[in-house]
């Protein structure tokens, strides 16, 4: 076997096992980002109990009013619920929420059990007094508390294994090629 | 000839399994860690497929006179 063979088999191994390193680094970025958007979630939610308690504003402008205040991509997804409530498209909240959300799905990293949160809040959203809302709200935000906290100790206990799992594949292939 | 290459191969393809599934145990994963040896094992086997098959070959060879 000559030389400059030896070296491109060299060059190809570490090439997979840098990228099936960086796979898994990425993959276990998205347990970071997911609990990143619930805790941001959770601010808006808050915001939004202020808006609709305290300054009685209409429901498009309080969403556009907690866009503005939050961080991307939770901006876009408020902003956009607040255009199709504005453009009078959908029968309820609950429906522009939901397709907001479709929209929205490759950039946001929650599982169906965060949107479910979310969503169900919004069922009941504009359809009873301030007390009912309220309730709804604390409801809401007890639920979005309990999935952050199961969030932080899936992302503690599996984001070294992602990582330690990226590199093992790829040495894996490695041999298996070599 | 013995390949002394490919025990090397089978040598470092189990210290790698070994690790894997100490990573998926420690995870609490013990199902996928139980299917990624048994992947390992059967990558194992298609490695040695070949000598295995040789192996026959000659031992029916050995008693066809």
């Amino acid at each position: 076997m000559c030389g400059g063979h030896n070296m491109i088999k060299i060059i190809a191994c570490i090439v997979i096992l840098g990228a099936s390193t960086m796979a898994g680094f990425i993959y276990s970025e998205r347990l970071k980002y997911r609990v990143f958007q619930l805790n941001e979630i959770e601010r808006a939610i808050y915001q939004l109990q202020n808006e609709i308690t305290y300054v009685h504003v209409l429901l498009p402008d309080a969403f556009k009013n907690i866009a503005d205040k939050s961080k991307e991509p939770i901006k876009e997804l408020f902003n956009k619920t607040s255009e199709l409530l504005a453009g009078n498209e959908y029968e309820n909240v609950y429906e522009a929420m939901k397709a907001s959300v479709n929209l929205m799905k490759s950039k946001l990293y929650l599982n169906t059990d965060d949107i479910n949160v979310i969503l169900d809040l919004t069922k009941t959203l504009g359809e009873s007094d301030i007390k009912g809302q309220n309730n709804m709200f604390s409801l809401t935000i007890s639920n979005l508390k309990k999935q952050i906290k199961i969030s932080e100790e899936f992302m503690n206990k599996n984001i070294k294994m992602y990582r330690y799992l990226g590199f093992s594949f790829g040495a894996m292939l490695v041999i298996a090629l070599l | 000839m013995l390949d002394v290459s490919l025990l090397f191969k089978i040598g470092a393809t189990g210290i790698l399994i070994i690790i894997i599934d100490k990573i998926l145990k420690s995870g609490g994963k013990d199902d996928i860690a139980v299917v990624a040896n048994l992947a390992g094992v059967i990558l194992l086997l298609m490695m040695v497929i070949n000598l295995v098959n040789k192996l026959f070959t000659s031992v029916k060879t050995l008693f066809q006179f």
